[in-house]
């Protein structure tokens, strides 16, 4: 097979893949795990109100 | 229009009352939603590569300030302001909206590589530091046209500030901190966030120095009081514009208040003032003025470009945030104004995207629902071709002449957020949102009623009053500027509901969004 159709399939393959990301929204969706998780961190953390 | 009335799918079919995220992205036809997934990549190879490139700093970072959690939800934002446009206008806003992310991912890059909390024992942060001056919100930043060497950076916009427009639950820990430690309830929100931000040590140390402002507002004083005592053993500098500002007497006082503030970034950061500097950087101000005066003019007639918040919040940003010295903002500046030109041509010749309604947006806006006007745009029609927040300084600073451009420059600092209109007395706030009204071509004026305010709250009945005899209708929107549990996003939908129902006996163009639960989301 010719090095430019393994480029091809290649960007190919990666734009249907973001694509598909994009349009599920699936990128948002990961983002809402890892916000959760860092709420909860944060909402685990002992601290101190003072000034 | 995103409503299909064959299938009865619309724009209220992404929101999960259960979720954060929208259930899906939506399918804008071919060429936009290409444009719009371009923009998309674009948006995460930029911060991959502006703050990718330092991954540990930035997962500390994250774990250090809950604020920046929020930073995660940008493509968020981007949805939800860009959901249901097309053609140009999805563009416009598109670009707008990327020139303060891309502002604001630059901003948080710059924190962390300097920040005391994150990186205590580093020689090369204390060297940055070093050179950093800390502003507080409502700050005149334009200052900073005179001293190109050093770096300044607005720790409540970045803590507080823009969380707050991203991700609708960004401040209401900040808020219960406060209230808390026993700040009244009824207290402005935003301050008062920035307050909760201090007391459980939230900003990031990022300067040797601290400058910050006086406004004739309750939560303001304040904010201003606590905020000095949190950065105690720091030098402080209250910058005190005057508080009645049309008068020109007034303005040798606040030239010799903005010397003062010049001679103290001089003595601090031992640098002199550089009138070339300024003077360039002037042009660069004074070219954004203008692309901003040119949007409002295009604006007044029946086919507006740039409207709702892709009009206003790059508008603040770029001023308040940015201090206009922002050269990719400039940028965006001038490719939108030559799109919008183009666009208005086209729209004029063939006479299409006239709105059903125009509007313009005054007082203070909710933080939370900056797609607010987007959302009236959609569900019933109506657009907003003005918005107060927009409304900053905009004349020019005269080139050339030093005692003049000072005058200026005193003259922007006055014309800033809040200082201008909700804290600027009644002829700023009153009698200047009916000549808007004239100007832009309205008859609905969509009222912020920001629960908290008492500036604002004290002439309510005056708007009212004033409405009905010029024949205006004055739809109230209640909210709490940064705390939605007060007044949710839901009620103040409704709030307008009733009134497109109830006394202009609307139907709405896309009924699914008349009624929806988003309390969850960002």
């Amino acid at each position: 097979m010719a090095w430019y159709w393994i480029v091809l399939i290649v960007f190919g393959a990666l734009f249907a893949l973001t694509f598909l990301a994009y349009m599920t929204n699936a990128d948002m969706k990961l983002v809402e795990k890892l916000y959760d998780a860092l709420i909860r961190y944060h909402d685990s953390k002992d601290v101190e109100e003072k000034l | 229009m995103a409503y299909d009335p064959k299938t009865g799918k619309g724009l209220g079919r992404f929101y999960d009352a259960k979720r954060r995220a929208f259930r899906f992205r939506e399918w804008k036809g071919l060429k936009d939603t290409l444009f719009d997934y371009a923009r998309w990549m674009y948006l995460y190879l930029f911060m991959a590569v502006k703050l990718g490139c330092r991954p540990v700093l930035m997962v500390r970072a994250m774990l250090r300030y809950r604020w920046l959690v929020s930073y995660l939800t940008a493509a968020h934002m981007m949805d939800r302001h860009t959901m249901g446009l097309r053609g140009r206008e999805l563009r416009y806003a598109h670009k707008q909206f990327f020139s303060v992310l891309h502002n604001s991912v630059l901003g948080v890059r710059d924190i962390i590589v300097r920040d005391k909390n994150l990186r205590p024992n580093s020689k090369k942060a204390a060297k940055l530091r070093a050179n950093t001056i800390m502003f507080d919100e409502m700050t005149p930043s334009l200052i900073m046209m005179g001293f190109p060497t050093v770096k300044w950076i607005d720790i409540a916009v970045f803590a507080i500030g823009l969380p707050s427009e991203v991700d609708q639950n960004a401040t209401v820990y900040y808020i219960d901190a406060i209230e808390h430690f026993g700040l009244a309830p009824d207290v402005c929100p935003e301050p008062a966030s920035e307050c909760g931000c201090a007391i459980v040590d939230d900003y990031p140390k990022v300067g040797d120095c601290y400058i910050t402002s006086s406004m004739p507002c309750d939560g303001s004083v304040e904010q201003t009081a606590l905020m000095t005592r949190y950065l105690k053993g720091m030098d402080i500098f209250q910058i005190t514009p005057p508080q009645r500002i049309n008068e020109p007497e007034i303005q040798r006082y606040a030239v010799k208040n903005l010397k003062k503030c010049i001679a103290f970034i001089e003595e601090h950061m031992h640098v002199k003032w550089d009138w070339d500097a300024f003077w360039e950087n002037a042009k660069m101000y004074n070219d954004t003025a203008q692309c901003m005066v040119e949007k409002w003019d295009v604006n007044c007639t029946d086919y507006p470009q740039v409207c709702g918040a892709a009009l206003a919040l790059q508008r603040e940003y770029e001023f308040q945030a940015a201090g206009c010295l922002d050269r990719y903002m400039h940028k965006t500046d001038l490719k939108v104004t030559k799109m919008m030109h183009k666009g208005y041509e086209i729209d004029r010749a063939k006479g299409t995207n006239k709105p059903k309604y125009r509007c313009i947006v005054w007082a203070c806006p909710a933080h939370y629902y900056t797609n607010f006007t987007y959302w009236t745009q959609h569900c019933w029609g109506v657009k907003c071709v003005m918005d107060m927040e927009c409304m900053l300084s905009y004349q020019p600073i005269t080139i050339g002449d030093e005692e003049q451009a000072l005058l200026d420059l005193a003259r922007c600092n006055e014309r800033m957020m809040m200082r201008s209109h909700t804290n600027g007395g009644y002829r700023n706030l009153l009698d200047e949102c009916w000549k808007m009204c004239e100007k832009f071509n309205v008859n609905i004026v969509i009222m912020y009623d920001h629960v908290s305010c008492k500036n604002v709250g004290g002439l309510h009945g005056l708007f009212e009053d004033q409405a009905r005899e010029r024949g205006i209708h004055l739809i109230w929107v209640p909210h709490d500027v940064m705390d939605p549990r007060t007044v949710s996003r839901r009620e103040m939908r409704e709030a307008f509901n009733q009134y497109m129902v109830n006394v202009l006996h609307e139907e709405p163009i896309d009924p699914t969004l008349l009624d929806y639960e988003d309390a969850l989301s960002w």
